[in-house]
């Protein structure tokens, strides 16, 4: 008789539990990381009778989480690489915004600069212009500073971003690590029941690590975890944590490195962090601030370099040679924080047109140097001490150290040092610093033309330079220019052949065509271009540079190689989106299947309500029936 | 593959499709707004790029128009100045020819010589004529100097050969300027090889009445010197060069040409014995010069035969001087036109190419409204459509009927 009671009451209990269970799972409905908890029933042992065995009723043998190991893992994998995909995007879309304003842009400012220098041109002996030019040139500086600006400010904002980063993964591996003890402790306590709700907020935490960086996680005995950052650098070990740390980078102590804390030595780990938000802020100064920064440091160095060498082979207002214009920019050598040699190293421009943005790391081994590029990373070896690569020159002085190490950025710094020089607006050289005169008394057709100056160390002229025309100026019947008041030979022109085309001829950093058929005697005279004001044609050739060729090895004019920086920003940022939608859509769906098994459907849970509400009533319709079968007895016995 | 979904997901499902429409609708609402498809350049790197580049052409071609205006002004100015110096040329020819007729007495000659002086002063008023800059023209590239000063007869240029040129287009220079040098001091001399003048100690009436040179003319300095020792003697000629070597000689016969190393010179009258006719090789004589030794020689005239004679020389000398010059004017003044026919023709290249530039940026970033606002409603359309699938599934629970 006291089977049925039992059985009953087992059933009661046991759907009580199941009740309750699904009153957990529909108050869970919302929460955020919720495994839907099932209840497993299982017939309590049978009791053998003579018939057989005969059902004593039902128990529960486990309450557990619907959890697919395989869905969880999948979904972390894409959390990183989706966190990582935005942050990116995000970082890419900031710069891409400034760029794409164009009242702020470069291009206007090189324009409006270069049109000032054809107001120049124009006009080059009155001061006006020349004003103006001054001022452009103010503008185009404060242009560049503005854009080198923007790229520090986001460089600040990601060291910023990176340290509370460390703080948050350092946290969550607290955390993780806490509850990996109190998981073991529990399970151990429950008789290895899984603890449930202990187990998905580890599983909240691992899935907000991965946000912030890319991990691998391996789950050991007890239901603790392991967890490894990407390079298999261990973070948590069952309830042991080792944090990271940030520390000044080694060439730059305004920029900062992530490395494992508590180590003698500090070793830079960066490079291994991918993924998360961590991977993305890392990436991103090497590709966006530092790429973005050389880039502009490229075309600022062009202009200032190009412009004041044009400039200084003109004559300013007062007749003297001019001078700099922008102020002169040289690469930058940091020399890592822990060298202990006494080297030193020198860098300087040998060709502006030849330059890639790309930054050099020089390393001494205590025997050969190594010259790396850090962008391409490629790299050549030599005894030193001078180096000479992309258009830079590299001088080593002293006695370095075996492992010290410089770094030589040639023009990361040169959007922030570009600086108007000249603050006379009579200093811009417009005029050329020599010209040419035909002798009145020539009776031929010969000509000078072109002349145009390339070298200015042999000038002012100490006297004037006179071509005269002899039919055997180099021997009987061979005609040609004699040359005098400097010290160079008879120049060779016969009008026979070279009238029409015309001969370029070079001498003391002057250039000039000769062209015509001049007569016995005619002369031409080169002489220092005296009060020249009214002279353009240096103006006229720093206005020529605004659409010269000249970066990049003679492929890109400024405005080519400034279009250069803001395509390469945009196709970046164009792509971080396109990645950061994608991984977006990935992670959704992994989201989608984790959640198809471990969420909760609230119809479902109504379902099961009714499904147990029936069963609690039937069992208790059992134990209804045995007590009226119990007091019929007990009447039929007690008459 | 599912079939169980959870209801967080379904709520999120829906939601995150509405948050998706809103944000397209938001983008199409912002191209609205501002009337441009590209909003930035990740929207089109490669159109972000032509937009600068095409930004850059229509600075360039901006500038250039400006750079054109103002060449044509310095060169309209250039012209006027030169047209009025071909003005006061046509009037010293015109006095020049006056002043060699047989009517003239010494003191109209004189009369002559005043205005030709006018005239001198008038020529250097022009060759030192400033433009709005208050820079002088026809200095060259000192062109703060005063090119031209005059003291006596004597002018002087202190400028220089130099030309300033204007970019009117990338690559395509135009010269704005022309320097004195090339305007007044330039011109041929003579018959366009060489000058001759008349000895001032000439006692007798020749007068030089024909010149020329061939190709086989050698440049130097000669002297035709008449010879007739005694008045029986036959009128000879003899012609040195400039190292006295003699190169020709023969008998005087008047309205004949004397010819020597390839020069003519046709001589008429009556030479007395000793005199000189000079030929001067200089290949190019300032305009200055030619007006100045006119009237030199106008202001020296009597009534003697001797110094009619020395007029008709001095007469017909400048006036080949004075087509010299004239025909170096016009060869200026040519040059001027042919360069503002390269503006006018620039101009309207820069114009058009203003345009194709303009239609080309219209194109790469301005945006097809129409095409945006149908967009714009069928976005409205699928939004709406969202949000009322989203609250008719939202509304169904199980719940309901327990």
């Amino acid at each position: 008789m006291s089977d049925i009671f039992n059985i009953g009451t087992s059933a009661l209990t046991s759907l009580q539990r199941a009740i309750t269970t699904t009153g957990h799972n529909i108050a869970n409905a919302n929460t955020e990381g919720y495994s839907r908890q099932r209840v497993d029933f299982a017939t309590l042992p049978a009791q053998i009778s003579g018939a057989g065995f005969l059902g004593s009723g039902v128990t529960i043998t486990s309450i557990s989480r619907n959890y697919d190991a395989f869905l969880a893992e999948d979904v972390r994998a894409r959390t990183a690489s989706a966190f990582n995909a935005s942050t990116g995007a995000d970082l890419a879309s900031r710069i891409d915004g400034i760029l794409a304003n164009p009242d702020v842009g470069l291009g206007p400012a090189l324009d409006a600069f270069f049109a000032a220098v054809q107001d120049v041109s124009n006009n080059p002996a009155s001061v006006p212009e020349r004003l103006v030019m001054v001022r452009e040139a103010e503008v185009l500086a404060d242009r560049f500073q503005y854009f080198d600006d923007r790229f520090r400010q986001l460089d600040r904002q990601i060291t910023l971003q990176v340290e509370d980063t460390v703080r948050d993964i350092n946290s969550l591996a607290t955390n993780i690590a806490s509850l990996n003890q109190q998981i073991v402790s529990e399970t151990v306590r429950a008789g290895g029941q899984p603890p449930n709700d202990l187990l998905d907020q580890r599983e909240q935490q691992l899935n907000a690590l991965a946000e912030k960086v890319g991990i691998n996680s391996v789950t050991v005995d007890q239901g603790a975890v392991n967890v490894f950052l990407g390079s298999g650098q261990a973070l948590v070990i069952g309830s042991e944590v080792s944090s990271l740390e940030t520390f000044s980078d080694p060439f730059d102590v305004g920029r900062i490195a992530v490395g494992i804390s508590g180590l003698a030595l500090q070793s830079d780990i960066s490079r291994f962090l991918r993924g998360g938000e961590l991977g993305a802020l890392l990436d991103a100064r090497s590709t966006i601030t530092d790429a973005g920064r050389n880039q502009l440091g490229v075309v600022a160095t062009g202009v200032a370099t190009f412009v004041n060498a044009q400039n200084r082979l003109g004559l300013d207002l007062y007749g003297n040679a001019g001078g700099d214009i922008f102020s002169p920019l040289s690469p930058s050598v940091i020399p890592r924080i822990s060298n202990t040699g006494s080297a030193t190293v020198a860098a300087s421009f040998a060709d502006v047109g030849a330059l890639t943005g790309d930054s050099y790391e020089l390393s001494y081994d205590g025997t050969t140097y190594t010259l790396s590029n850090t962008g391409t990373g490629a790299s050549v070896t030599g005894a030193g001490p001078n180096f000479s690569v992309d258009g830079v020159d590299i001088t080593v002085t002293g006695t370095p150290a075996a492992g010290d190490a410089f770094l030589i950025s040639p023009v990361a710094q040169a959007g922030s040092l570009f600086a108007v020089q000249i603050s006379d607006p009579r200093g811009i050289a417009a005029a050329a610093p020599v010209r040419s005169a035909s002798s009145l008394s020539n009776g031929g057709t010969g000509v000078l033309t072109d002349l145009t100056v390339t070298d200015v160390t042999g000038l002012p002229l100490a006297t004037d330079i006179t071509l005269t025309f002899n039919p055997d100026a180099l021997g009987a019947g061979v005609p040609g220019y004699d040359v005098s008041g400097f010290a160079a030979g008879p120049i060779a022109y016969d009008p026979a052949t070279d009238n029409g085309a015309g001969i370029e001829i070079s001498i003391n950093g002057m250039s000039f065509r000769l062209n015509g058929t001049p007569q016995a005697g005619d002369s031409f005279v080169l002489e220092n271009n005296a009060d020249g004001g009214g002279d353009n044609r240096n103006g006229l050739a720093l206005a020529a540079l605004q659409t010269a060729p000249l970066l990049f090895n003679g492929t890109a004019s400024f405005q080519d190689a400034y279009a250069t920086l803001v395509a390469d920003v945009a196709v970046q940022t164009r792509q971080a989106r396109s990645i950061a939608d994608t991984e977006d859509a990935l992670l959704q769906q992994a989201i989608s299947s984790r959640d198809s098994v471990q969420g909760v459907n609230l119809d479902e849970e109504a379902a099961n309500l009714i499904r147990l509400q029936q069963a609690y009533q039937a069992a208790a319709r059992v134990i209804q029936i045995g007590d009226e079968i119990f007091e019929t007895l007990l009447n039929a016995t007690g008459r | 593959m599912v079939d169980r979904l959870s209801t967080l997901q379904t709520f999120q499902l829906g939601l995150a499709s509405i948050l998706e429409r809103e944000a397209e609708l938001q983008r199409t609402q912002q191209e609205l707004a501002t009337g441009q498809k590209l909003l930035s350049p990740a929207d089109d790197p490669s159109a972000a790029v032509q937009v600068l580049d095409i930004e850059e052409d229509l600075a360039l071609v901006e500038q250039y128009g400006r750079n054109a205006t103002l060449a044509r002004s310095q060169l309209s100015l250039e012209e006027s100045a030169l047209s009025q110096l071909n003005i006061v040329l046509q009037r010293v020819r015109e006095l020049a020819i006056q002043s060699n007729s047989a009517a003239q007495t010494p003191e109209t000659r004189n009369t002559i010589a005043v205005e030709l002086n006018e005239r001198l002063n008038e020529m250097l008023a022009i060759a030192n004529s400033k433009d709005g800059n208050d820079e002088f023209l026809f200095s060259g590239f000192q062109s703060r100097t005063q090119p031209f000063t005059r003291q006596g007869n004597t002018v002087s240029y202190q400028g220089d050969d130099g030309q300033r040129f204007l970019e009117i287009a990338q690559g395509s220079q135009v010269a704005v300027r022309d320097s004195g040098s090339r305007v007044f001091l330039q011109p041929r001399a003579g018959n366009g090889s060489f000058d001759f003048s008349a000895d001032a100690a000439n006692t007798g009436t020749a007068v030089v009445t024909g010149s020329s040179a061939d190709s086989s003319f050698q440049r130097d300095d000669y002297r035709i010197q008449f010879i007739q020792a005694l008045p029986t003697d036959p009128l000879t000629y003899e012609v040195y060069d400039g190292t006295a070597t003699l190169v020709a000689s023969g008998t005087y016969i008047s309205g004949n040409g004397i010819s020597f190393n390839g020069a003519t010179v046709i001589v008429e009258g009556e030479p007395q014995h000793d005199d000189v006719i000079e030929v001067d090789s200089d290949p190019r004589q300032s305009m200055f010069v030619t007006v100045a030794e006119l009237i030199d020689v106008l202001e020296a005239s009597d009534d003697s035969a001797t110094s009619d004679a020395a007029v008709a020389n001095a007469v017909s000398s400048a006036l080949s001087n004075l087509n010299r010059a004239v025909d170096n004017l016009l060869e200026v003044q040519t040059d001027v036109g042919v360069r503002l026919g390269r503006i006018d023709t620039q101009e309207q290249i820069n114009a058009d190419f203003d345009l194709s530039m303009r239609q080309a940026l219209s194109d790469v970033q301005d945006l097809d409204f129409a095409e945006a606002i149908s967009r714009l409603n069928l976005q409205l359309v699928a939004l709406q459509a969202a949000q009322q699938t989203f609250v008719t599934t939202q509304r169904l629970s199980l719940f309901d009927y327990i």
